[in-house]
């Protein structure tokens, strides 16, 4: 076996120890790469709680967010914590979203 | 920032620690399949082929936002996890001129780190280089497809959004660089260069 192929398929192998369903597949599968952290070393939000604006003393005016309104009500992400967690499971009102970094 | 009901079915999603084109491959806990963030839909496992539908969001300062929504709410540190929030990782990537990881498909059009307003509306896609966009006072104004759109530009944070010149809604859009906008939309023209095709630049 090739040096190269023996390495897809060790990776094939060792990705497919992580859980995730590789049975169907839109991109070859040998272009998905590690980006260094296992699966949840960077651990998503599921549990979001909130601050109303005047609450929120860890933030600097010049610190960016990512905002969103939704039927009136307004909701800031900072990326000091999107950062550390790149997506939080959240809600607007009944609508399911998630906010991603 | 996206929708998660997919087919009347509310996912969760989490990091896979997993990139394709540089780009990271987030994973859904009810499926364990793999969701591309740029190509905005799921490449592998069960969801393949399904599309994400992309939530309008601005990245801008706390003190922009805040002035706008004084009754905003904000996500709380209290997380469940312990992080030093008041650190800010990755900055050596953001100085770096080039890609973290091999990127297949480079586009020479742009230099591969410069920053880009990506905005892909009705299949056709759009590059915006901040560069241009700082240089200007006013809203740009264009056109993409059969939509009149401005795109602003926020100095204080350095980054842009877009919404319909008709009906001032916000359009979602997403600021990347340029070698990842390219690679998941290679098709998109690119404001200001002379292969943008389109309509003449009214400025």
């Amino acid at each position: 076996m090739k040096k190269g192929a023996f390495v897809a398929v060790l990776f094939a192998t060792l990705i497919g120890l992580s859980g995730f369903d590789f049975r169907q597949h839109s991109i070859p599968l040998e272009e998905i790469r590690s980006g260094g952290p296992p699966k949840d070393g960077i651990p998503a939000i599921l549990d979001p709680r909130f601050l109303a604006a005047p609450e929120a003393h860890f933030l600097e005016d010049g610190d960016l967010i990512i905002g969103v309104v939704q039927e009136g009500m307004a909701k800031a992400y900072p990326l000091r914590i999107l950062v550390w967690h790149e997506v939080v499971n959240d809600r607007l009102g009944a609508q399911p979203i998630a906010v991603t970094y | 920032m996206y929708d998660r009901a997919i087919d009347d079915t509310e996912l969760t999603f989490g990091v896979s620690g997993l990139l394709y084109e540089s780009n990271v491959l987030f994973y859904d806990h009810q499926t364990e399949s793999l969701w591309s963030q740029l190509k905005e839909e799921a490449v592998t496992g069960k969801m393949t082929g399904t599309r994400l539908r992309a939530i309008p969001s601005v990245t801008t300062t706390w003190k922009t936002w805040r002035e706008r929504h004084p009754h905003t709410f904000v996500l709380s540190t209290q997380t469940g996890f312990r992080r030093d929030y008041s650190r800010m990782p990755y900055r050596a990537y953001a100085e770096s001129p080039h890609p973290m990881f091999p990127v297949k498909h480079r586009d020479p059009r742009l230099s591969a780190k410069e920053k880009v307003l990506g905005i892909s509306l009705g299949g056709i896609g759009k590059a915006y280089p901040l560069r241009l966009l700082r240089e200007r006072r006013d809203p740009l104004e264009d056109r993409i497809g059969d939509t009149t759109v401005q795109v602003l530009y926020d100095p204080a944070a350095d980054s842009a959004w877009v919404v319909d010149a008709k009906s001032g809604a916000l359009l979602p859009s997403v600021v990347a660089y340029w070698f990842a906008w390219a690679a998941f939309h290679p098709e998109s023209s690119v404001h200001g260069t002379s292969a943008e095709g389109g309509e003449e630049e009214s400025r």
